[in-house]
């Protein structure tokens, strides 16, 4: 999809046939205009398909496009797949979710209107759930968000994730490339690309599920198909310019996976170990911490003085105890909202690679 | 009757049937069936008036999937890439005949109803 179709023939397509899907595409490109790029995404690329698809099987491109639906239509059926999924995570029937679905058509007149129109429904829903509500309360509403804690799940566990990817991108394409003077590398090479798209777009899924951001269902397709010739088709695919970037994001994804992981872990660490704390003393432990020295030490903590004894120990009051674990609260809930914050940012850079479209790509 | 409102019912008849119809085209299906084959599917069995527009169906077959109604693998293909083809999940399954049985039951009770006026249902409506 969206490759340089002006000088072969694409999918068993005349020229003639692949301008009127490309402006078709665009079209529904323009009709789209507001909606989340991932969908936006997806629209293109399941009309290119399918148009290309009808084409193939003898119908004409101007009968197909008839077929497939105005421009406007499809957005607007879009769009409503755009509030179905902002209502994710409540489990109604189906019949009410059609419901639902017929209630609002009829509010959304126009799809130029229509994106506002759904947004404002999926927003009076969600404020609907109980978990909704407490989603609201300030600062603390946090923890009652399971996206936040999901994200805490995928900047912690996406470094194992990150690693993987590196081990098999740089892997292979050393291979591919040791092995380019001998030929065998331009099909390597090939499976990189075809594999790094694959991975990006798992990648995808897992942000979408832990984080809660709609994310490209879809991989664009080299149109390599109705190309004659291995080499050109080969050639078609190392032109990519997305298949290199998405292999230049899975390389540089590692060290700032790497970063997520370290400032993750520790922060959770450190507030846990301070909730804990409190937790402990309140269940009779003795709330105190041992240095490994043999010379007494003395620190002040809020005003109090405390000295190391015997041991190398310290020993804290109640008060002070409840106080750290007031702090370690405060760091897990600046941990939630950071972590929900980092991955929000994360996933849309994610984003923005998978729906990269270059302008010289889409001339049919 | 205004004509945009006849526009309006149309609409809005259609986006209640057409998860309906989607998900007895997927169940009536031996194997997986991919979106394309659907969609010319519907458009050929479609009543002379009624406009299905294919390029609605992708949305749906998305918003079914998460739904869990309807489960895709991809399938290769000699005419271009991989295809994802569908078929009805046992929740599918489930939902799809109690819809059934509501649709029997609606249509027979708006029959009724609208037996008693006198109308054809022909050109006269519009």
């Amino acid at each position: 999809m969206f490759a340089d179709v002006s000088s072969h023939d694409s999918g068993g397509m005349g020229k003639s046939d692949a301008e009127a899907v490309g402006n078709y595409v665009n079209d529904l490109e323009r009709a789209l205009l507001g909606a989340d790029p991932a969908l936006i995404h997806d629209a293109l690329i399941d009309a290119d398909s399918h148009l290309r698809a009808a084409i193939a099987s003898g119908t004409p491109a101007l009968a197909a496009i008839e077929a497939f639906g105005t421009p406007s239509d499809i957005a607007l059926a879009y769009f409503r797949e755009q509030l179905s999924a902002a209502r994710d995570g409540v489990k109604e029937p189906v019949a009410q979710s059609s419901a639902s679905h017929q209630s609002t058509v009829g509010a959304a007149n126009s799809q130029s209107n229509g994106s506002s129109e759904f947004v404002h429904s999926s927003k009076t829903n969600e404020s609907a759930r109980p978990s909704g509500r407490l989603r609201k309360i300030p600062i603390i509403g946090i923890y009652f968000d399971p996206y936040a804690w999901g994200s805490i799940v995928f900047l912690t566990f996406g470094f194992f994730l990150a690693l993987a990817a590196f081990v098999w991108v740089v892997g292979l394409g050393a291979v591919a490339i040791g092995l380019l003077p001998t030929l065998i590398g331009i099909p390597l090479l090939i499976a990189l690309l075809g594999s790094a798209r694959a991975i990006s777009l798992f990648f995808g899924k897992v942000i979408e599920v832990l984080v809660g951001i709609r994310m490209p269902k879809r991989a664009y397709h080299v149109d390599v198909f109705g190309v004659d010739g291995f080499w050109r088709r080969m050639l078609l695919w190392i032109k990519d310019v997305r298949g290199w970037l998405t292999v230049g994001f899975l390389v540089g994804n590692l060290p700032v996976a790497v970063c997520f992981f370290a400032v993750t872990v520790s922060l959770l660490a450190a507030s846990v170990a301070m909730i804990s704390w409190g937790i402990g003393t309140m269940f009779g432990l003795d709330s105190i911490v041992t240095i490994a020295t043999d010379a007494p030490i003395t620190v002040q903590i809020f005003g109090t003085t405390y000295k190391t004894d015997d041991q190398g120990s310290f020993h804290f009051s109640l008060f002070s105890s409840a106080l750290i674990t007031l702090i370690g609260v405060a760091l897990l809930t600046a941990t939630l909202w950071l972590s929900k914050g980092v991955a929000f940012v994360y996933a849309q850079v994610v984003k923005a690679i998978q729906v990269v479209r270059p302008q010289s790509l889409l001339q049919y | 009757m205004a004509l945009p409102l006849v526009d309006k019912i149309e609409r809005d008849l259609s986006n209640g049937t057409s998860w309906l119809v989607v998900l007895a085209a997927i169940a009536r299906s031996s194997e997986p069936v991919h979106g394309y084959e659907i969609a010319r599917q519907l458009s050929e069995e479609s009543p002379e008036g009624l406009n299905f527009k294919q390029g609605t169906l992708y949305p749906m077959l998305r918003t079914m999937e998460a739904e869990g109604l309807i489960s895709s693998t991809l399938v290769p293909s000699n005419e271009g890439p991989a295809r994802k083809c569908f078929r009805l999940t046992a929740d599918g399954r489930r939902t799809l005949s109690s819809w059934i049985r509501l649709w029997k039951d609606t249509d027979r009770w708006v029959n009724r109803v609208i037996s008693g006026t006198g109308l054809t249902g022909g050109s006269n409506v519009r």
